[in-house]
């Protein structure tokens, strides 16, 4: 114990200059995260997802993948007919469910429990980049606003 | 002068490793805010965090590494930093989660994640000899400074 003591004492000045230059490294890069998260600064402009409304769907329903990223409970009570239950922690999974039935030519609606579902827009929004399609939107008003029969 | 070389071409490497990994990051924050959720290793909330701080964390050290008063807490930060993305990347693998490195932005996408340990790898041996040599500079600046006060 003693000898340890002694070899780190002689060092005891470095490691601690060593902690004080990483601290301050430290919260020198809390200054622009903070500026930037404070001021919602980006380097480029966030993605967007589009929206659609029903009636627009309606007109044209053919070619839609409707994806409910609803949780389970809700989904299996009610969901739009064909719509594919999206698991946001289950992304790899629920990608891998969707490819099934995805091409290329088709329109990926996704939509949460109302409008300005979070999860809804950050599913879609990693859709878009999965499957480098532009087609992928949010369905206006989210399954609140589907017309019950 | 071989040494003061090999200083100069790690202190490069390692800023420049970091710095690309720290601009890729923040040109796409969605990208990276998922990439460090996929690693199940943090809540949404908290991968958040860390996908606005890590980036600057990056930018920092590559800054600081070559300015001599800090650059040994520069060079510390950089093996920290190495170890944290090691030990993410292995228990990913251990986990075998389908996942892409998310290292170097959304460019990174297509990337596996064993090549990146072995870059990983190859940045920490950098790093801690840069920890080596920084602390021995140190500690000669140390000794003359207190040999001129006494």
């Amino acid at each position: 114990m003693n000898t340890f003591t002694e070899q780190i004492a002689p060092k005891a000045p470095l490691i601690r200059a060593g902690l004080t230059q990483m601290v301050i490294l430290l919260l020198l890069a809390g200054i622009p995260t903070w500026l930037t998260s404070h001021f919602q600064i980006r380097w480029k402009a966030p993605a967007t997802v589009e929206s659609l409304t029903i009636s627009s769907l309606k007109q044209d329903s053919r070619n839609v993948i409707w994806i409910d990223v609803r949780g389970q409970e809700a989904f299996d009570i009610a969901h739009i007919d064909g719509a594919l239950r999206f698991d946001e922690n289950d992304h790899d999974t629920s990608l891998q469910t969707l490819l099934k039935e995805w091409t290329p030519n088709k329109r990926v609606v996704v939509y949460g429990v109302g409008t300005g579902s979070e999860r809804a827009e950050r599913v879609a929004l990693r859709l878009k980049k999965d499957l480098q399609s532009k087609k992928v939107y949010l369905l206006e008003g989210g399954w609140a606003s589907w017309p019950r029969n | 002068m071989a040494k003061k070389l090999a200083v100069i071409v790690s202190r490069a490497l390692i800023s420049l490793v970091l710095s690309w990994a720290a601009i890729a990051k923040l040109s796409d924050p969605s990208y990276t805010h998922i990439a460090i959720y996929q690693y199940q290793l943090a809540s949404w909330e908290t991968a958040e965090l860390i996908a606005a701080y890590l980036p600057w964390v990056e930018l920092v050290t590559a800054l600081g590494i070559w300015i001599p008063r800090i650059r040994l807490g520069a060079s510390t930060l950089s093996t920290i930093l190495t170890v944290i993305f090691l030990s993410a990347l292995i228990s990913a693998i251990a986990r075998e989660l389908d996942i892409t490195c998310g290292c170097f932005g959304a460019r990174d996408s297509g990337a596996m994640l064993a090549p990146r340990l072995i870059q990983d790898f190859f940045l920490l041996v950098i790093s801690l000899f840069l920890i080596k040599e920084d602390a021995a500079s140190l500690d000669a600046q140390l000794h003359l400074s207190a040999t001129t006060d006494n």
